[in-house]
């Protein structure tokens, strides 16, 4: 009988949903991606130096700290970002009530402080993820700082869509996350150009921060195809039976540190929607305001499984963590 | 060195810095909100302010700050002064003389009248213009109208005939220069909407005939059907009489609210045929004496059609065009509020008369935010109202409380009486019984519906005590009807069944109509739901009469005329009802002119369509605003114009406590 509020929000969802995307070249598409790109590398240019700071205490002279200080840090990467944003959201307004006003809808008054409170809980808010991430990167034994930082743009592209979602700091892109909640065909395959278009420009951007220069030196693999050649044996046979067997240890690292990934984006969506085996972490979610505290509690035991994974993939690696 | 060591933490310092300061400041500037503003979240999006079409309560209650209707309805559902300060009826009987002098004649007669008989006549005023006579009575369908005419007859009035001329739209033109020709001695003219139209004319019979067809055969491409409708010594008309509040009949600039613009909001309202607004459609003219009096007069004596001004929104004469444009949402009303600002993002009102200091000086409504953004919003008490809200409110917080909004609408349970499955009154009587409306209510959030009139107003009658009537059961097997094995009601092995009409774009509906139908079953009866889109509904199936029963629903109306839906004749007779006692006691519903007698005759109505048993009202909804306790402790009801008018004061014996949060 009576259209309940529950009932208008769905509505104005779906409306927003099926409406048509901003397409990527439009004025709205770039002024997303920008906007997006800005928040990027904000978090990085912060998260960045703090991680190689942070890294610098470990890597001179407390050698014996640098593997659990790396486990932790890599533990607080996987703790699902939106599981921090909305507990953040709900410490500032249902404990304190503070106003978050991405997420109403009051008038910003115009002004400096305005404009900063906006924008930078969300900063802050991604940068927490980045330094855990970069720091425990630059604490891996032969760490190449750019691949660090290429490593926490993808994440940084990740985060940002969550942000959105989240905490709605840029309506735009609360839509291709909605298309992922909701798994709309039509918007589905804009959002993952968005989330590709994202992660490729800051990688490419991190790309950009100096590497050092690399010896020469030949590959096992030219070595193989050399040898093969000389004892007059096929190089594919000699591949198979010898070089196969250790590139399969690798592979199986790369498989175990997807899962991990995998494991915490879940942990991430199922803040919002309710997903098999994350009950207890969606109703932390939909109380987020009651008891924001709860909810990094329940998210734990997701970054626990996060890390467990990225450990054995450590393992299979190198033979050790 | 440890400065050296520090620098790749400035970047964090200074943002740590940044979102310390902003936070602090913009924290303490929320804290320091100015009291004048309220903010409002709104069940949907911006509204677009069309004075006579709002979309929903919201809409409706923003803009009953912004215009003022002539009347509007109080608290307890009364009509109520708002621009007009008092209105009363009076009849005036106008009769036509050959020249002044023999009206001066009637004149002198009715004069010549003992003043007690002129007092129980109710004749308060004879009046001549030009070679008419102009008679005033205290009230409509008094007698004494006609003991008067039978006086007049002696001094030789004219007699008044009354035609019509079934002409078409494009016709209209040349009708109004046959009227306004003075040889004519046209005195009115009305129009349908079909173009077909009525005058009143003192010539005789014969002679309008002639002169019509003189007239309209040059002019019209063929001749219409032309009949007379009767003869009378003189017209007798209804007349509603406004008398306008001086201070507060007013425009922003200071103009009065005149004829005119009264006029104007007619003829912009008529076109839209808006619902409640049937009585517009009957006004022969509006005339003014003064600035303060305004006199309305009507074609036909209905009583009823005072109810379409109540919370009309009278609005400006656009000047040379004479109708405004009534979507326009900067247009000026005479309410107590203005539209100051409008964005995507808000809608802002202000008081007209800010210098005043009342408080709030502002209204800030916002449009609906996904369910979480509202509970942040409410926990951060960044908004005062929010309505209607159903969400998030199951557990409220503490410094939040619902209250209800007037009911909006009711759901009708409608049978067809001329379909033989549902034709028996009684076994429409047993299908009633077997429903539970208190739990349909439940589980749509709403509540039961007890009456045929609107909610809350006052002619609806009160909720009966109803007598012990026998079950459904009971009542089916006096009618002859036995249970099977299966518990399926059958007379001469026929099982009871029908079909159940239920649209099939409306979800909420269409599971109401599938917990009725379990219900039905449940108790012997087979009720198949045939579903259809709306509009098929009521455009294929009810206005043929092609249905056993279907669901309906109806707007709350001030108004008390049912004649539409229930009358033999009525427009709105889906039912193909055609009860002669019913149709007396509508008619003299509709005619009555005494507000305080129209509970009795409502009453009436509804004990009567009871009997009859052919509708059942199911449910009215139930919706509630809810408001911060803080702002509004003390401060009573829910819509508001309620919640805006100024704090009651407590009993001296009571002590004041704070609000706990």
């Amino acid at each position: 009988m009576t259209a309940s509020l529950a009932d208008t929000s769905r509505r104005l969802d779906l409306t927003y949903l099926m409406a048509d995307p901003p397409g990527l070249l439009s004025w709205n598409g770039l002024g997303h991606i920008l906007s997006c790109l800005w928040i990027m590398m904000a978090a990085l240019a912060v998260s960045g130096p703090a991680a190689h700071g942070l890294a610098a205490f470990f890597i001179n002279g407390r050698a014996w700290l640098r593997w659990p200080a790396r486990v932790l840090a890599q533990g607080l990467a996987f703790l699902p970002l939106t599981a921090l944003a909305l507990a953040a959201a709900g410490g500032m307004a249902g404990a304190r009530g503070w106003p978050v006003p991405s997420l109403m809808p009051l008038e910003n008054e115009p002004g400096l402080a305005s404009w900063l409170w906006y924008w930078t809980p969300a900063v802050t808010l991604l940068c927490l993820p980045l330094t855990a991430q970069i720091f425990a990167g630059l604490l891996a034994a032969n760490a190449s700082p750019r691949r660090v930082l290429m490593g926490a743009a993808c994440l940084a592209a990740a985060g940002v869509v969550m942000l959105s979602e989240t905490l709605e700091i840029l309506p735009g892109m609360a839509a291709p996350a909605r298309a992922l909640r909701q798994a709309h065909p039509a918007v589905l395959r804009h959002a993952v150009a968005h989330l590709a278009l994202l992660a490729g420009l800051g990688t490419a951007l991190a790309a950009l921060w100096p590497a050092p220069a690399r010896k020469h030196l030949i590959s096992a693999a030219d070595l193989i195809r050399e040898g093969a050649v000389v004892i007059g044996c096929a190089p594919w046979r000699l591949w198979w039976r010898h070089r196969l067997p250790v590139l399969a240890r690798p592979a199986m690292a790369l498989v175990l540190d997807a899962l991990a990934w995998c494991a915490a984006l879940a942990g991430a969506w199922g803040c919002l929607v309710p997903l098999p085996l994350l009950a207890d972490l969606h109703t932390a979610g939909e109380h987020f305001l009651e008891q924001p505290g709860a909810l990094p509690a329940a998210a734990l035991p997701v970054a626990l499984c996060s890390l467990s994974l990225w450990l054995a993939a450590r393992i299979v690696r190198h033979g050790s963590t | 060195m440890p400065s050296r060591r520090l620098t790749p933490f400035l970047p964090a310092i200074f943002l740590a810095a940044a979102l310390a300061w902003s936070g602090w400041m913009v924290v303490s500037r929320q804290q320091a909100r100015l009291p004048g503003e309220w903010r409002v979240l709104l069940p949907g999006a911006l509204p677009e302010l069309h004075p006579f079409l709002p979309a929903d309560e919201a809409e409706r209650q923003i803009l009953d700050l912004l215009h003022e209707p002539l009347i509007r309805l109080d608290r307890q559902g009364r009509p109520a002064p708002a621009l007009a300060e008092e209105w009363r009826w009076h009849l005036r009987v106008s009769c036509w003389f050959a020249d002044a002098a023999r009206a001066q004649a009637g004149r002198r007669a009715l004069e010549a009248v003992p003043a007690e008989t002129r007092l129980e006549w109710g004749l308060d005023e004879a009046r001549i213009e030009e070679n008419a006579l102009a008679l005033r009575f205290a009230k409509p369908g008094t007698p004494g109208a006609g003991e008067a005419l039978r006086l007049l007859a002696g001094h030789s009035p004219q007699g008044t005939t009354f035609w019509r001329v079934e002409t078409w739209p494009e016709a209209r033109d040349v009708m109004r220069e046959f009227a306004a020709h003075p040889e004519h001695e046209v005195k009115r003219i009305w129009f349908d909407d079909n173009g077909a139209c009525e005058i009143v004319t003192t010539l005789g019979q014969a002679a309008v005939r002639a002169v019509l067809a003189d007239w309209l055969r040059p002019r019209l491409p063929r001749l219409p059907e032309t009949r007379a409708l009767g003869e009378a010594a003189g017209l007798a008309e209804p007349v509603l009489e406004f008398r306008l509040s001086p201070s507060r009949a007013r425009w922003p600039d200071g103009a009065p609210v005149s004829a005119d613009d009264v006029r104007a909001t007619v003829k912009a309202a008529l076109p839209l045929a808006l619902p409640g607004r049937e009585g517009l459609r009957h006004i022969q003219d509006i005339q003014a004496e003064g600035d303060g009096i305004l006199r309305v007069i009507y074609r036909r004596n209905l009583g009823s059609v005072l109810a379409a001004w109540i919370g009309l929104p009278i609005l400006p004469n656009a000047g040379a065009g004479g109708t405004p444009a009534p979507h326009a949402a900067s247009h000026a009303g005479a309410g107590a509020w203005r539209v100051a600002r409008r964005d995507e993002r808000s809608l802002l009102l202000e008081r007209r008369d800010w210098e005043s200091g009342a408080l709030p000086q502002r209204l800030r409504f916002f449009p609906a935010q996904p369910a979480h953004s509202t509970r942040l919003t409410l926990a951060a008490r960044g908004i005062d109202i929010i309505w209607p809200n159903e969400s998030g409110m199951s557990a409220p917080p503490p410094w939040v409380e619902k209250r209800p909004l007037p009911s909006a609408g009711q759901l009708l349970l409608l049978w067809n009486a001329r379909s033989p499955r549902v034709a028996d009154p009684g076994l429409r009587a047993a299908l009633d019984r077997m429903l539970d409306r208190s739990a349909l209510a439940e589980k749509n959030t709403a509540q039961v519906s007890d009456s045929f009139f609107p909610e809350g107003m006052w002619f609806t009658p009160p909720a009966r005590q109803t007598p012990p009537e026998p079950g459904a059961a009971e009542q089916l097997r006096n009618l002859g009807w036995l249970q099977d094995l299966e518990g399926v009601w059958k007379k001469n092995g026929v099982p009871l069944e029908f079909t159940l009409l239920a649209p099939e774009d409306n979800a909420p509906r269409l599971a109401l109509a599938q917990a009725m139908a379990l219900q039905w079953l449940d108790a012997g009866a087979r009720a198949s739901i045939e579903t259809l889109p709306q509009n098929s509904i009521i455009g294929e199936r009810l206005a043929t009469c092609r249905f056993d029963a279907v669901m309906l629903g109806r707007l709350n109306e001030p108004g008390y005329d049912m004649s539409a839906w229930w009358h033999s004749g009525g427009r709105l007779n889906y039912s193909g009802l055609a009860d002669a006692r019913l149709d007396l006691l509508l008619e003299a519903l509709a005619s009555e002119f005494d507000l305080t007698r129209v509970p009795a005759r409502a009453l009436a109505v509804e004990e009567r369509l009871r009997e009859l048993h052919i509708a059942l009202p199911l449910l009215a909804d139930a919706p509630h605003a809810a408001v911060s306790r803080a702002r509004f402790a003390g401060r009573p009801g829910s819509t508001l114009r309620e919640l805006l008018s100024p704090a009651a004061p407590l009993p001296p014996n009571l002590k004041m406590l704070e609000p706990k949060e």
